[in-house]
Order: C-alpha cells, then sequence, then structure tokens
C-alpha cells in the first residue's frame, strides 16, 4: 500500500529554525513542503545525505540540497485494500482510507445481482432470496483495479479564453468577418484534460473515467488528483462481516 | 525537486506505524507544541490489526514462509490484512490453487495465526 520514494530537493531553513539540529531542522522543512499533499505523501521516511548548505545573497536562510525518501500511498494494482464506505449512488460506491477518500467502485464492479436501493441509498446483493446490505461505514475489502492520475490544476479561467476570443473577433473582424466569433468560446471547460495534456493519465477502463459523485450542495464536480477505481466482485471482497 | 527513483522500497503497515508513533514520542518528549504528526493515516493505523506486530514476529513470519514460493507483494499483504480464513488468503495469493496443495494453504495460515499472534485483550474490547 506505501512505497518509498527518493526525492532530491533544495530544502530552506529559515534562520529562526537554527536553533534546532540541522537534521532535524531540515526534517521539518520537508514535511511541511510534502507531507498531507493530495493524499498521497504520508511523511518523510529518512534523509540520505544532504550537502554542506549556503546562503543566498540578501537573505539569512539555509539552502541544502538533500536527498530524502517520502512515504508515498501508492497501491499496486490486484492489492487487496481494507477500507470503508463512504457514500452511494446509484452508479457505485465512494470508499475511505481515512487519509484517501477517493475510491471508487463503480457498480459493474460490484458482485453479480447487487442492486441500487432508491429508499435505503444503498447497495443490496441479492443472492439466493437472501439480502445483504452494503451499510454506510461498513468496513470492506476490495481489490484496487487501476489508478488513475487526474490533472488538477486549476481550470483554465474563462476571463482567459473571453480575451482570447475578444482578440480573435478583431482580427476575424478585420480579415474574414464576423464569421466565426464563437469557435474560442466554445472550448471545453471541463478541467479533466485531454490526449495532449501530459499530466493526464489515461484510463483503460470504461467505467473508471465516469463522473465522480456529488454532494447534494455541491455545483462544480470535484475532480480528484488521483482516483482508485476498485473491484468488489470475487468471493472475500465486499464487507468482511460477510465472510 | 527531482523524483530520483520513484519506487526504492515497498512499506508495511507496520514500519509506518512505527514510523509516525516514533516521530510523535519524540515531538512529545521535547515538548513541541506543533500538531502530532499523520493524524489521518495514523487513524488508518490504529484500526487495522498491524499495530500489534513486532519486528521479531515479523522475522519470524518471513523466515517459516521462506519456503513457500510467494512474491513479494503476497508476503507484504499477508503482513498487512493477517487473513485467517481461507477466503481471505485465495484473495492475496494468484492461482492458488496450481500453485498449492490444500495442505500447504492450511500450513501458510497456521503460520500466519502462529506468529503474527493478537494479544488477547482486543477481543473483550
Amino acid at each position: 500500500m506505501f512505497i518509498l520514494t527518493k526525492i532530491s530537493d533544495n530544502i530552506r531553513v529559515r534562520p529562526w529554525n537554527f536553533n534546532k539540529d540541522r537534521k532535524d531542522a531540515i526534517a521539518d522543512e520537508i514535511n511541511k513542503k510534502y507531507a498531507n499533499k493530495a493524499s498521497l505523501i504520508i511523511r518523510l521516511f529518512d534523509v540520505l545525505e544532504m550537502n554542506e548548505g549556503y546562503i543566498q545573497h540578501s537573505e539569512g536562510s539555509v539552502w541544502s540540497k538533500v536527498v530524502f525518501r517520502l512515504v508515498v500511498f501508492r497501491p499496486f494494482g490486484g492489492e487487496i485494500v481494507e477500507a470503508k464506505i463512504l457514500s452511494c449512488n446509484p452508479s457505485g460506491i465512494k470508499a475511505t482510507l481515512q487519509f484517501f477518500s477517493d475510491i471508487w467502485i463503480p457498480k459493474e464492479l460490484l458482485r453479480e445481482g447487487t442492486e441500487y436501493d432508491s429508499v435505503e441509498g444503498v447497495f443490496v446483493w441479492k443472492y439466493e432470496g437472501q439480502e445483504f446490505f452494503l451499510d454506510i461505514d461498513e468496513q470492506i475489502k476490495c481489490r484496487v483495479v487501476e489508478g488513475t492520475f487526474i490533472d488538477s490544476n486549476p481550470p483554465r479561467p474563462k476571463v482567459h479564453q473571453n480575451n482570447i476570443s475578444v482578440v480573435g473577433n478583431n482580427v476575424s473582424g478585420g480579415i474574414l468577418g464576423p464569421g466565426n466569433n464563437s469557435v474560442g468560446t466554445r472550448l471545453p471547460e471541463s478541467n479533466m484534460g485531454s490526449i495532449n495534456n501530459p499530466n493526464q493519465s489515461t484510463s483503460m477502463l470504461s467505467v473508471a473515467n465516469q463522473p465522480i459523485p456529488l454532494s447534494e450542495n455541491n455545483v462544480e464536480p470535484y475532480t480528484p488528483p488521483y482516483l482508485l477505481t476498485c473491484s468488489m466482485s470475487e468471493d472475500g471482497l465486499g464487507p468482511t462481516s460477510w465472510w | 525537486m527531482e523524483i530520483l527513483e520513484l519506487q526504492t522500497a515497498l512499506l508495511s503497515n507496520y514500519e509506518l506505524y512505527k514510523l509516525i508513533s516514533d516521530e510523535r514520542e519524540k515531538s512529545n518528549k521535547n515538548k513541541e507544541k506543533y500538531k502530532q504528526p499523520g493524524n489521518l493515516s495514523m487513524n488508518y493505523l490504529k484500526s487495522t490489526l498491524t499495530i500489534h506486530q513486532n519486528p521479531s514476529q515479523i522475522e519470524r513470519f518471513l523466515t517459516e514462509l521462506n519456503k513457500f514460493k510467494l512474491t513479494k507483494a503476497e508476503k507484504l499483504q499477508m503482513l498487512n490484512l493477517r487473513p485467517d480464513k481461507e477466503v481471505d488468503l485465495y484473495l492475496i495469493i494468484e492461482e492458488p490453487e496450481e500453485r498449492f496443495t490444500a495442505d500447504e494453504i492450511n500450513e501458510i495460515l497456521s503460520i500466519v495465526q502462529n506468529s503474527l499472534e493478537i494479544p488477547e485483550k482486543e477481543e473483550d474490547l
């Protein structure tokens, strides 16, 4: 579930931290800079090497080039993960690991015979005339099918697009006439990225890129930076109380 | 920032638990008031069974499992999930029927039970 990733970076220790042991000060800075980012980096694991440090012109901080290892949450494909059901909607189940909540189990990857109960608002597995509920907060096991990175850079601001289209209008107004004004404004506004976007990993599954469930009062669609698609369709998966 | 090596090692849940709890101890000792590190991941780890492990248990577990041809990932998941039923073990091991006999599966299960003991009082809670 967790891996170590080796990283090299220039770390700045500000003068008011000079009373700390140098190693501790650097460790604190690394944790401050990296830990809990996008729920994927957990903490600094260890510092492997650092240089003697240098002071830049006109300020008092000490910069050190440090090589260190970080604990990163990165389950491998096929790994079994213990999680808790966070919420349900007709297209699937969202599960949480407390520190990471972008686990998505689409209804296609639930057990055969599982249906959404719109009265209870949860999924029910119907098996030999019995009903097994997948309640909220239930402890479950699921198998990681795929992890997808989604480019969560801020969406290209609309103002910017309008500016371009305005400029375009001026130009096209002069040369081509006002025929194609709306080209600039019709660009897709989603931040899900495109094939040309290198920060966006493409999903091999057709079900993975379905819209993520929204909470009711959430207007903006939420796109997680890293989405784990999991399956619960095998024996032993699903609520731990079943088996 | 430069990523030198994406994956240098796999880390078990216990190792992370140890890392965070050591850090907490240190920050308590120094009486520094900054926030306790890794609260959320700690909450998750505390909800799993791995917190009862210790290095000597894990060493015993790994030496006893040496006679079976298991992959690193399979052993890691056994440590993290501590399978106590056949159905749990079948999830972790790939193609269990072709690779192991029923007796071997039972032996693996008993190794897991015996080497990664859970303290008794846990059941009273």
